[in-house]
């Protein structure tokens, strides 16, 4: 009896890890040999994971199992497929259509999350990496799932570890369109780790001090930036394939200036400017950089803390709002 | 505008030489007409930037026309007798190998050699300094080459990894068709790394040299189902640091002047 419905994990699944991937594939094969149903009931077991399907593939193939194959693992070898084109098995996979929408999305966690841990057959980067990357670049991109993207960054750091290929993945991430998303990179800020630490310090495009002590802080002004700024934080569309010191993340000060959310992947407000705010913006755009922050910034904190003294504000020209705004950081101490 | 040591351009005696036709004049008169003011400390110090300039296009050029595959980055594939196939599909020069030949060996045993776009393009930074020093110069400055993308760049290059807004595109300036609505299984159409071969010509690895809308129509063509965003040039460019380039190849023009004199 190969199925014991007492165990946690698949009985496939305890043999993969303590057998090499080529010794796993002639014990699956030797079962197929003796007792196909069981074979295939093995591979169907709802609590398998995905690394033991991907590693029989070969042995699907060459058994022809695919008629007794379960929905799931025909959606997730079409998706192998998608990927590699890989023509032997697509014509074989052709009769068979699969849903896409929310069960193919199921399938794409179920690859991702069940997979994601295992570093595939080889060392180095190879194809098992590469269809994990896709799976994650299919799942944010076109279900806008976010709901890998802690697992997804967990992933981009084991790798970095080992020196392996991580800018897809790290595209991926930055797909989400998630300026939030960016707080889960911060605890590696703090790691021990100095790959952990140099790659967040790339990821957040932030210069980390060498002093541990000052580490903390650092985490703490990048989280309190990204809650200050996240309705005007958009994407600049740098990554790693562009760039060696990617940007992914600007605020829009214009935006900011006239607390307007934007939205994140098309920097545009959600509300269009109205005219008066059009030609006060042709000035604005006139300013040095640091006048403009600092007319944001005090805009922003101001219409959070009383939207009729923001107005009234607003209501001035902008020279008259600098020499308020001055005359205020002069003063912090006196009413508004 | 252009400013060789605080006089411009147009003042300075012998700088008609270099407003001859060709692709020095196309450059300079980019930079003559543009609002952004290049400075330079010598006239010699722009020439190098136009010279350097001109070994880029040309290095892309040879490039383009050698058998150098296209591979992403698991399936990459280099010459194991000069370069060592790292993890990460990027290539680490070999310890007893001279980084001159191997570089050289890229163009002559091309079809060894597969990477994806953004190697492609150190791969010609590194081909233009070796047409303009002397090989054991390039093998002093330049021990231990690491290929992959824009990461692990030499010191001396490592400017063209960072993308800055630009208002002049320049030829052999490097530039960046991006693709944001790309097909997730097909992530190497992500965008193309591109050097500008002037008159409105581009060199990507993997697609060819073309004007812009030939790389925005291939790249457009592997788009998610359902896109609704076209590719296109970003209005940002890589540059080298030709004043920090120029620095070395002066110091190495003076010493090659000296041992000669000795000798």
């Amino acid at each position: 009896m190969y199925v014991t419905k007492s165990q946690n994990s698949s009985l496939l699944d305890r043999e993969r890890s303590r057998r090499s991937p080529v010794s796993y594939c002639t014990y699956y094969r030797n079962i197929l040999v003796q007792n196909r149903t069981q074979a295939l009931a093995l591979i169907n077991d709802t609590k398998l994971k995905f690394p033991s399907l991907y590693l029989l593939i070969q042995e699907i193939i060459d058994f022809n199992l695919f008629s007794g194959l379960n929905t799931r693992n025909i959606t997730a070898l079409k998706i192998y497929t998608d990927v590699f084109h890989n023509q032997n098995l697509s014509t074989k996979l052709y009769s068979y259509v699969i849903t896409k929408g929310f069960f193919e999305q199921q399938v794409l966690r179920w690859m991702f999350h069940t997979g994601h841990k295992w570093q595939g057959p080889k060392e180095e980067f190879d194809d098992y990496d590469a269809l994990m990357d896709a799976t994650a670049a299919i799942l944010i991109k076109k279900y806008q799932d976010k709901s890998i993207l802690p697992s997804v960054v967990n992933l981009i750091f084991q790798r970095n570890r080992n020196n392996l290929f991580i800018h897809n993945l790290v595209w991926s991430f930055f797909q989400s369109y998630d300026p939030n998303s960016f707080k889960l990179i911060t605890r590696y800020i703090l790691s021990v780790n100095q790959k952990d630490r140099e790659l967040a310090a790339k990821l957040l495009h932030l210069n980390t001090p060498h002093d541990p002590s000052q580490r903390q802080r650092a985490v703490d002004s990048y989280r309190s930036w990204i809650s200050e700024n996240k309705p005007y934080l958009y994407f600049t569309e740098e990554h790693f394939q562009s760039s060696s010191a990617p940007n992914p993340l600007a605020v829009d000060l214009e935006a900011k200036y006239f607390s307007k959310e934007v939205s994140p992947r098309h920097k545009k407000p959600l509300q269009p400017y109205t005219q008066d705010e059009l030609q006060s913006l042709r000035t604005f755009h006139q300013l040095p950089n640091k006048e403009k922050e600092m007319l944001a910034t005090y805009s922003h904190r101001l219409h959070q803390k009383n939207l009729h003294l923001w107005k009234q504000w607003m209501d001035h020209n902008i020279d008259e709002q600098i020499k308020l705004v001055k005359a205020r950081l002069n003063h912090p101490n006196d009413n508004d | 505008m252009i400013m060789i040591n605080g006089k411009k351009l147009e003042d300075i005696p012998f700088a008609s030489d270099y407003m001859q036709d060709g692709l020095e004049s196309n450059i300079l008169r980019v930079m003559l007409n543009s609002d952004t003011v290049y400075t330079y400390n010598s006239l010699p110090e722009l020439a190098f930037e136009l010279d350097f300039r001109r070994e880029i296009i040309a290095a892309a050029d040879l490039l383009d026309q050698s058998n150098f595959n296209f591979k992403v980055f698991r399936e990459s594939t280099c010459n194991p007798q000069f370069w060592d196939r790292m993890p990460d599909g990027g290539f680490r020069l070999k310890k007893d190998v001279k980084p001159s030949a191997a570089i050289r060996d890229i163009y002559t045993n091309s079809a060894l050699y597969g990477t994806e776009c953004a190697t492609a393009m150190v791969i010609i930074y590194y081909k233009a300094m070796l047409s303009l020093i002397p090989d054991e110069y390039f093998d002093r400055i330049f021990p231990d080459i690491y290929l992959m993308n824009w990461h692990q760049i030499a010191n001396e290059f490592e400017e063209v990894g960072f993308m800055r807004p630009s208002k002049d595109f320049l030829p052999g300036d490097r530039g960046y068709f991006d693709n944001p609505d790309v097909n997730p299984v097909t992530p190497e159409w992500q965008g193309e790394n591109v050097i500008n071969m002037a008159n409105g010509i581009y060199y990507g690895h993997g697609i060819g040299k073309f004007p812009a809308d030939v790389f925005i129509k291939s790249l457009n063509q592997n788009r998610i189902e359902g896109a609704d965003e076209s590719a296109h040039l970003l209005d940002s460019v890589g540059r080298p640091n030709f004043k920090k380039l120029y620095n070395i190849y002066s110091k190495i023009q003076s010493r090659a002047v000296t041992s000669e004199a000795v000798s």
